[in-house]
C-alpha cells in the first residue's frame, strides 16, 4: 500500500469559518501545510451536500470542514447544520463509493495548543493511505 | 489564494475579510488629522506631506492651493498653528510643516510652470474687494473661480496690503509676493492700484458701475497711541507700519543711531531688525511682559537676538523725552507680572520707583494697529466693534449692511496671514450664495475640533527623529542687504523631514487614487445615506466600487478571468465572480423587530418608517462588510446576503485545486 502511493501528493481542500481559530490557532496557519488549500466561508453551516461533492469531482482528495465548538457559534446555530449537513454527506459518499475517511468534519480544533498540529497530519496520513481520489477528474 | 492576494494586501487600501474577492475596496480613514483642523484655512497638510515623501512635488501644491491661494507667502511668514497640534511633538518635535509647505512652493518658482490661464466668466454679476492683502486676494481668487467678475481696489501704489507694506524682503522676498499675486491676477482679476475706495470712487459708484458685492478686507494699518506724555511731540518718533512701509517702498536712509522700539509682536521684531539692516547702531526693543508671553515668532526673536538686537524684558514706556524737538530718549518703568487677563497672558503690573532712562534719537511704538476707516463716508451705518473693526457674522463674514462682507484684519485687528485667508474663503463662499440667493448662513461647514487627537497612534512606541532644522543665511552676510534669511530645504531635506509625519488617522487623503485611476472607479464620497445618523463610530469607510458605473448592486457583478500557465506550459484560464459584499433587505418581508439592529457589528442597519408608517430595517452599504450576522438572526428570511453563492464557491473550489 505504502510503495504504490509512492510521491502521491494530496490535493485536500480545507474549508473553514471565518470566526474559529481567531487568536491562539490562527486558521490561516493551514496554508503552510502544502497539501492544503483554504476556502474560508462565513461558517462551518455554509457547506452543503452538493458543495462538498462537487469538491471531489473537481479532483479534491479530501475535504475537511473547520468550525467553532459546539456553544461558540457566531450566529448560533451555523455549526450545528454544520454537523447535520456531514452526517447526511457521510452517508451519501460513502453510498457513491467514495472511502468515508476523505471527509472530516472539526470542531473544536483550537481547544488544545497542537490539535491543529495533530488533526491535520492525521488526516493527511490517512489520504496518503487511500491514495487518489476515486472520481477525481485531474487535467 | 487568488493571485491578487498580494496587491489587495497593501497597508491602507484592504478588503475587510481577505478571503472575499475584490468587488468593494474600502480605504480606512480615521479622522481628519490634528493639523489640517488647526489650521484656520483648513489645508490638508497630511495630504501634501505624503506626497513629498513620494516625490510627488507638483502634486503636493497642487493641493495646498487648493485652500491656499498664497503657498510660497504663507510658507515663509505663517504662525503655523499646524505644527503647536502636530502628534508628533509628543515624540520629539513637531514636523516641520511650515517650511516643507514652502519647499513645494519655491519648487514651482524654480519650474517656472506655466501661467495660469484666464477662468471663463460665466456669472454676470461684479463684485468690489477692497483691499489687496491675503484676504482680498484669497476672495478674489476663490471668486473668479466661481465665474464672476472681480476687481480689486487698491489706496497704496502696489498690491499685497501688510505683505508688501509691512513685511520685510528679507523675511519675505518680493518676487515671491509678485509671482503669487501674478498668479491670481491671471485668472483675469482686475486689479486697480492708487484708487481709496470712499475718497476716489464712492461705494454708490461703484454700485451703479454695476457692483453687486462688496468685501472690505482694509487690514490694520493705524497704529495705536501709546498715551504717554511727549507721543508725536519731537521728531525722530516714527510708527511702526509707517516706518516698515517707507523702507519696504525703497527708502533705505537709517532713522537714527539709537533706536528703540516697543512692543512685542512681529512687527516690533522686524522693525528691529529692518533698523539694523539700515545700519542703527544700537536697536532695543522694549516689551513689558516676559520672553514667554512675546506673541513674535519664537524663531524670529531668536535670530533678532543673534543679529545683536537687545531686547529689555519687563519694562513699560512713561515719558517721552526730548530736547529742541527731537527725540533723545524715553524713560521707562519696569515691571512683574500679576494674575493672568483674558488672552491668558498674565498682566504686567508698574513697579513703583523703578523708573529708568535709555537714550535713543528715534522710538517706533509698534504695539498694535487697528484699521483706518477714514474712508468710510460720515453717517455710515457699519457696525464697529470698540476697537474700531468691522462687527460680522462669525460664520458668514457679513457685515450688517446687505451685500458687504469683511475680514482679515479689520475684522480681527492685527492678526495673521492664515487667518486672513481662511475668512477671505468664508467671506467668497458667503458672496456667492448672496449673489444667488441662497441663504449665507447655510452650507458652511467648519472642521470640527474632534475629541481625542491621534486615534490608533502608539506614541510611545515612535522612535525619535531630529527636526531638520532650517537652514539660514550666515549672519555676516545678513546685515545691511535685505537678502532672505530662511533658506529653503534641499530635495533630501524636504523628504527627510515629510518622513517624520506619523501619518495619523491612516488614509492621507492626497486624494491620488481619484485622479490616478484611468476608470473613474474611486469615489471618496459615502454612497449612501446614514454615516451621519450612525455617528458612533470613529472610521470613517470610503468605498471603492470594482465596477460603479451607478448601476444597482445586483446587476453591479462583473467577472475577473484569470490566466496562468502549468508546467507544461499549458494554458489555463478561470473566472472569478466577483460579488458585491453586502447584505440586502426585502422591504416586503421585514416586520421591523429589530433584531438586526442590535446583532450587526458594524452599525450598518438601523430602523427606518416607511411612507405608509411601518418600520423596516435598512441597510447602509457603505458600513454593511456582509459578514452575515443578520443574515443568520433574521426569523422572517428578508435579510440575504449577496455573496457567497454557490457558483461563486465552485470557482473558489476550481481556483485552488488548479493553482499551485
Amino acid at each position: 500500500m505504502e510503495k504504490k502511493h509512492e510521491g502521491f501528493k494530496p490535493k485536500i481542500i480545507a474549508f473553514a469559518c471565518h470566526w474559529c481559530g481567531v487568536g491562539k490557532n490562527e486558521i490561516n496557519a493551514i496554508e503552510d501545510f502544502p497539501d492544503f488549500k483554504l476556502i474560508k466561508l462565513m461558517c462551518s453551516g455554509r457547506i452543503n451536500t452538493s458543495l462538498i461533492l462537487r469538491t471531489f469531482e473537481k479532483g479534491a482528495d479530501g475535504v475537511i470542514v473547520f468550525g467553532c465548538p459546539e456553544d461558540k457559534c457566531h450566529y448560533n446555530f451555523g455549526n450545528l447544520s454544520a454537523i447535520e449537513e456531514y452526517k447526511t454527506i457521510k452517508a451519501m459518499i460513502e453510498l457513491l463509493g467514495i472511502e468515508p475517511e476523505r471527509l472530516r468534519l472539526e470542531l473544536d480544533f483550537f481547544s488544545e495548543d497542537d490539535r491543529l498540529d495533530s488533526v491535520v497530519n492525521d488526516f493527511v496520513e490517512g489520504i496518503k493511505n487511500l491514495g487518489p481520489g476515486p472520481i477525481g477528474v485531474l487535467k | 489564494m487568488y493571485k491578487l492576494k498580494t496587491a489587495l494586501e497593501k497597508e491602507r487600501i484592504k478588503l475587510f475579510f481577505p478571503h472575499f474577492s475584490p468587488d468593494i475596496h474600502t480605504i480606512t480613514r480615521i479622522e481628519p488629522s490634528a493639523c489640517r483642523v488647526a489650521c484656520p484655512a483648513g489645508v490638508q497638510v497630511k495630504a501634501y506631506i505624503g506626497l513629498i515623501i513620494a516625490g510627488k512635488f507638483e502634486e503636493a501644491l497642487e493641493l495646498i492651493k487648493k485652500d491656499n491661494p498664497l503657498p510660497g507667502i504663507c510658507g515663509r511668514v505663517c504662525t503655523h498653528p499646524c505644527e503647536s497640534e502636530c502628534n508628533r511633538r509628543k515624540v520629539d518635535e513637531p514636523v516641520a510643516i511650515c517650511a516643507l509647505k514652502r519647499f513645494a512652493a519655491d519648487w514651482e518658482l524654480k519650474k517656472q510652470i506655466k501661467r495660469n490661464k484666464p477662468i471663463k466668466r460665466t456669472r454676470k454679476e461684479k463684485i468690489a474687494i477692497i483691499g489687496s492683502g491675503p484676504a482680498g486676494l484669497t476672495c478674489a481668487n476663490d471668486l473668479i473661480r466661481k465665474g464672476y467678475g472681480v476687481t480689486i481696489f487698491e489706496k497704496l501704489p502696489f498690491p499685497g496690503g501688510m505683505l508688501t507694506a509691512g513685511i520685510p524682503a528679507y523675511r519675505l522676498p518680493r518676487d515671491v509676493i509678485n509671482k503669487e499675486i501674478e498668479a491670481i491676477i491671471d485668472l483675469g482679476v482686475e486689479l486697480k492700484t492708487n484708487i481709496e475706495v470712499g475718497k476716489d470712487i464712492t461705494f454708490g459708484e461703484l454700485k451703479k458701475k454695476g457692483y453687486k458685492a462688496f468685501f472690505i478686507a482694509i487690514g490694520a494699518h493705524m497704529g495705536l497711541k501709546l498715551n504717554v506724555p511727549g507721543e508725536g511731540e519731537y521728531k525722530g518718533f516714527i510708527d511702526c507700519i509707517d516706518f516698515l512701509m517707507s523702507v519696504n517702498s525703497g527708502n533705505h536712509k537709517k532713522p537714527g543711531r539709537k533706536v528703540i522700539i516697543i512692543g512685542g509682536g512681529n512687527s516690533a521684531v522686524d522693525s528691529s531688525r529692518t533698523a539694523l539692516r539700515l545700519g542703527c547702531d544700537e536697536v532695543y526693543i522694549v516689551y513689558r511682559r516676559s520672553r514667554k508671553e512675546m506673541p513674535a515668532n519664537v524663531s524670529e526673536i531668536e535670530e533678532a537676538e543673534k543679529e545683536g538686537v537687545k531686547i529689555r524684558y519687563l519694562a513699560a514706556p512713561v515719558r517721552i523725552l526730548g530736547e529742541n524737538g527731537k527725540v533723545t530718549g524715553m524713560e521707562c518703568i519696569k515691571m512683574r507680572l500679576g494674575e493672568p487677563d483674558a488672552s491668558g497672558r498674565r498682566r504686567p503690573l508698574p513697579l513703583e520707583g523703578t523708573e529708568f532712562i535709555i537714550e535713543a534719537d528715534t522710538i517706533i511704538p509698534a504695539i498694535s494697529q487697528k484699521p483706518d476707516l477714514s474712508f468710510l463716508p460720515k453717517g455710515h451705518k457699519f457696525k464697529l466693534t470698540k476697537w474700531d473693526t468691522f462687527e460680522v457674522d462669525p460664520v458668514t463674514f457679513a457685515t450688517n449692511k446687505p451685500g458687504f462682507f469683511s475680514g482679515g484684519d479689520a475684522v480681527l485687528g492685527p492678526s495673521t496671514v492664515i487667518d486672513a485667508i481662511a475668512h477671505g474663503h468664508f467671506a467668497a463662499h458667503s458672496i456667492d450664495r448672496y449673489l444667488s440667493h441662497k441663504d449665507i448662513k447655510k452650507g458652511i461647514s467648519k472642521p470640527q475640533p474632534v475629541r481625542e487627537w491621534g486615534f490608533g497612534l502608539e506614541i510611545e512606541d515612535e522612535i525619535p527623529i531630529k527636526r531638520t532644522s532650517i537652514p539660514k543665511l550666515p549672519i555676516k552676510k545678513r546685515l545691511k542687504t535685505f537678502d532672505e534669511v530662511d533658506l529653503c530645504f534641499t530635495e533630501e531635506q524636504a523628504i527627510a523631514e515629510a518622513k517624520r509625519c506619523l501619518r495619523c488617522g491612516h488614509c492621507i487623503e492626497c486624494q491620488e487614487c481619484v485622479s490616478g485611476c484611468s476608470r473613474r472607479l474611486v469615489m471618496l464620497s459615502f454612497p449612501h445615506k446614514g454615516i451621519e445618523e450612525i455617528g458612533r463610530s470613529p472610521e470613517f469607510i470610503l468605498r471603492v466600487p470594482a465596477n460603479p458605473n451607478k448601476l444597482p448592486l445586483d446587476e453591479r457583478t462583473n467577472d475577473m478571468v484569470i490566466t496562468w500557465k502549468d508546467e507544461k506550459e499549458r494554458k489555463h484560464t478561470l473566472t472569478l465572480t466577483l460579488e458585491p459584499i453586502t447584505c440586502f433587505v426585502d422591504p416586503n418581508m421585514c416586520r421591523g423587530c429589530g433584531k438586526c439592529e442590535e446583532v450587526c457589528l458594524y452599525d450598518a442597519i438601523f430602523l427606518r418608517p416607511t411612507k405608509d408608517g411601518i418600520l423596516v430595517s435598512e441597510i447602509n452599504e457603505t458600513l454593511c462588510k456582509g459578514c452575515g450576522t443578520c443574515v443568520a438572526v433574521c426569523k422572517t428570511g428578508a435579510i440575504k446576503a449577496r455573496h457567497f453563492t454557490e457558483k461563486r464557491v465552485e470557482q473558489m473550489i476550481e481556483s485552488c485545486l488548479h493553482s499551485e
